[in-house]
């Protein structure tokens, strides 16, 4: 063939560079899973887009106390003699998001409100991560028995309404804000935990790890080297996806009015808040609304683009 | 032959036999005690240097063979000596020295190389594991494995899914070699590749086997790959042994009813010969390993089979120097309308 393509030039530069490579070290650890990883996850725009926007809404969220009640004003306690004149404004230049009813700024309502929901993301979902990753494990592991248990308990916890359970639980723990973290963490485990288990099922049957047996590696090694990089894949990405859901949880226990109490806000509040103004006023709820909806959008779309960056199929590495 | 007997075998396998529960889960698989038979009996030994092949169709134990000889499963009875140790008895410890010296080749190479692992890692991974050499000498061990097996060093960064699937064999081929064991179980190692690729890996083997002084036990349904390469070969029925030879006795004068049906079934690539042969069908399916037939195993398929063969089991009796053969009626090719050409 006189002229390449340009796919076949694609691959001919990109072996070029990757033998410069192997040139220039030819040691092994030139390539690693994770290093690989995140080299396709810069190369995925609306992944990397979903990352700043999290980094971002966090930042703003942490120094929130540096700058924005200076600004815009205590998001708390309503200014009695102002609320007269600054109550249910329309998003304007002094107000970009509007002001509800006691005149408060919806903005540095919706920031410090960011600050319940991205920890309570966090917490709970490590909570259910740590509490179903063990509980996975020990099911795919020792299997028989243990499976059993594990997996009906799982069962039982599933087989409840959701969000009637979270209430439940909030209620039997007492009201206050760790609770509803723990609540809804402890929720979380058994679909992490039928997750986890089913990859380390089905790695645990795969030929490379006899070959690893056979070879008489540690049972250490075999976990650490062989079943666990291939099973953390599905974990990592369900975590990720997984805060969006919890912070959608503490949206609705909020809204129920189980979770963060006024006059302390976080975006579920503030869209019950803002329910009885839905004609009059929607920056209300439009703008928590806004707010939960594009973080949660980020972190499933971050999720997305982990799943992509670890697998080692996909091409462009 | 007598020479070989003088020799100490390297690997011998006495009287292994492996059962399955029938029935899996809580209740049925605790108090069920229907058990699949996988291997009955089973008993050989393998020399220094030499290719044993083992052969038979799928589901008669040949695998399961292997993978108890290798402690991937523990043989229900029966004990398995390397090197004179018993496999079965050895500490920890000494089952990591002895799985130094014994290494597995799988049949599907897709699956047997972690996909998350550089080809690199892949092949030093044992050295890693027995803590051969240092980090540097690993490197230049798999670059030069690599070469060996005929593919590029440069490639060490590489992973799995980038190569072929007769590539991706040689790479588990470079791999069991990596600590020059004395013995290779290959558990069907060609028979996920094409026929051409078959050749290509199956000679590598061989010259392997020259170069290291490797022995090999040769799993294979294919009698075709096996006579490629093999010293001697075992037949296996339902999971037991039914005729041992070196494979030149047993492809031209097979002793088994068995092993001469199979023998019919393998194509000659000349036409004419091909016209002559006759193809020895056997009636019915392989009967369920979960109860297999009373007496000899093969009888409820057997040609020639008369009343004995159904009461009484046949042992492997040695019908010559070197040549065993479990038949009541073991002669030379004892389906004698049929005449078989090789």
């Amino acid at each position: 063939m006189l002229y390449p393509s340009p796919t076949q030039r694609l691959g001919m530069e990109a072996k070029a560079t990757s033998d410069a490579q192997d040139q220039s070290k030819s040691g092994l650890p030139s390539r690693t899973l994770w290093g690989d990883a995140w080299k396709r996850l810069r190369q995925n725009k609306l992944a990397i887009i979903a990352a700043i926007w999290i980094i971002f809404v966090a930042l703003v969220a942490i120094s929130a106390d540096l700058w924005a009640p200076q600004i815009l004003g205590s998001p708390t306690s309503a200014d009695t003699t102002a609320m007269a004149t600054s109550s249910l404004q329309p998003p304007s230049l002094e107000h970009p998001f509007g002001t509800d009813v006691t005149g408060r700024d919806i903005l540095v309502r919706v920031i410090y409100g960011a600050r319940i929901s991205l920890t309570i993301g966090l917490l709970a979902t490590a909570i259910s991560t740590a509490i179903g990753l063990v509980m996975g494990a020990l099911a795919a592991y020792y299997g028989g028995m243990f499976d059993t248990i594990i997996m009906r308990c799982a069962d039982i916890f599933l087989a409840f309404p959701y969000v009637l359970f979270v209430l439940c639980l909030i209620a039997a723990l007492g009201q206050s804000i760790t609770n509803v973290f723990v609540a809804i963490g402890i929720l979380g485990w058994p679909s992490i935990a039928r997750v986890f288990r089913s990859a380390i099922l089905s790695v645990k049957e795969n030929d490379y790890v006899d070959a690893a047996r056979s070879m008489g590696a540690s049972d250490f090694r075999i976990v650490a080297r062989h079943i666990f990089p291939n099973s953390v894949a599905s974990i990592v990405v369900y975590a990720t996806m997984n805060i969006g859901s919890a912070i959608l949880s503490e949206a609705a226990i909020s809204f129920l009015g189980m979770g963060v109490q006024p006059p302390n806000p976080s975006w579920g509040i503030m869209i019950q808040d803002g329910q009885a103004y839905l004609m009059t006023a929607p920056w209300l709820m439009i703008m928590p609304g806004l707010a939960i909806l594009t973080t949660v959008l980020a972190f499933t779309l971050l999720g997305d683009g982990l799943r992509d960056a670890l697998d080692v199929k996909m091409k462009d590495a | 032959m007598a020479e070989q007997n003088v020799r100490k075998p390297l690997l011998k396998v006495e009287h292994l036999s492996k059962e399955f529960p029938a029935e899996a889960g809580m209740i049925a698989g605790r108090f069920s005690k229907r058990v699949v038979s996988a291997v009955k009996d089973v008993s050989f030994e393998i020399y220094p240097g030499e290719t044993f092949g083992l052969v038979g169709e799928s589901g008669c134990g040949k695998s399961t063979t292997g993978r108890s000889i290798m402690r991937l499963t523990k043989p229900t009875e029966g004990s398995v000596f390397f090197d004179g140790q018993d496999v079965a008895k050895m500490s920890n410890r000494e089952l990591k020295d002895m799985r130094r010296n014994m290494q597995f080749i799988f049949q599907d190479p897709q699956a047997s190389l972690n996909p998350r692992m550089t080809i690199g890692e892949i092949i030093s991974e044992p050295m890693t594991i027995h803590n051969v050499g240092t980090k540097e000498e690993r490197i230049d061990r798999v670059r030069e494995l690599l070469d060996v097996v005929g593919l590029n060093p440069e490639h060490i960064n590489r992973y799995p899914h980038e190569f072929s699937g007769g590539q991706r064999q040689r790479i588990g081929i470079a791999r069991a070699f990596a600590l020059r064991p004395k013995l290779i179980i290959c558990d069907e190692p060609v028979s996920a590749l094409d026929v051409s690729i078959q050749a290509q890996v199956l000679n590598l083997l061989k010259d392997l086997q020259d170069k290291f002084g490797t022995a090999y036990l040769f799993i294979a349904h294919d009698l075709s790959v096996v006579q490629h390469i093999s010293d001697r070969v075992a037949v296996m029925y339902l999971g037991k042994i039914v005729e041992i030879s070196d494979w030149k006795t047993l492809y031209t004068e097979p002793h088994h009813p068995y092993t001469q049906s199979l023998l019919s079934a393998v194509p000659v690539p000349d036409p004419d010969v091909q016209k002559t042969r006759k193809r020895i069908i056997l009636p019915g399916d392989p009967p369920s390993p979960i109860d297999p037939p009373a007496g000899c195993r093969f009888h409820t398929r057997c040609p020639i089979a008369k009343e004995i063969c159904g009461n009484e089991e046949p042992k492997l009796c040695e019908v010559r120097p070197g040549h065993f053969c479990a038949c009541h009626y073991a002669t030379i090719n004892p389906i004698t309308e049929t005449s078989i050409e090789l």
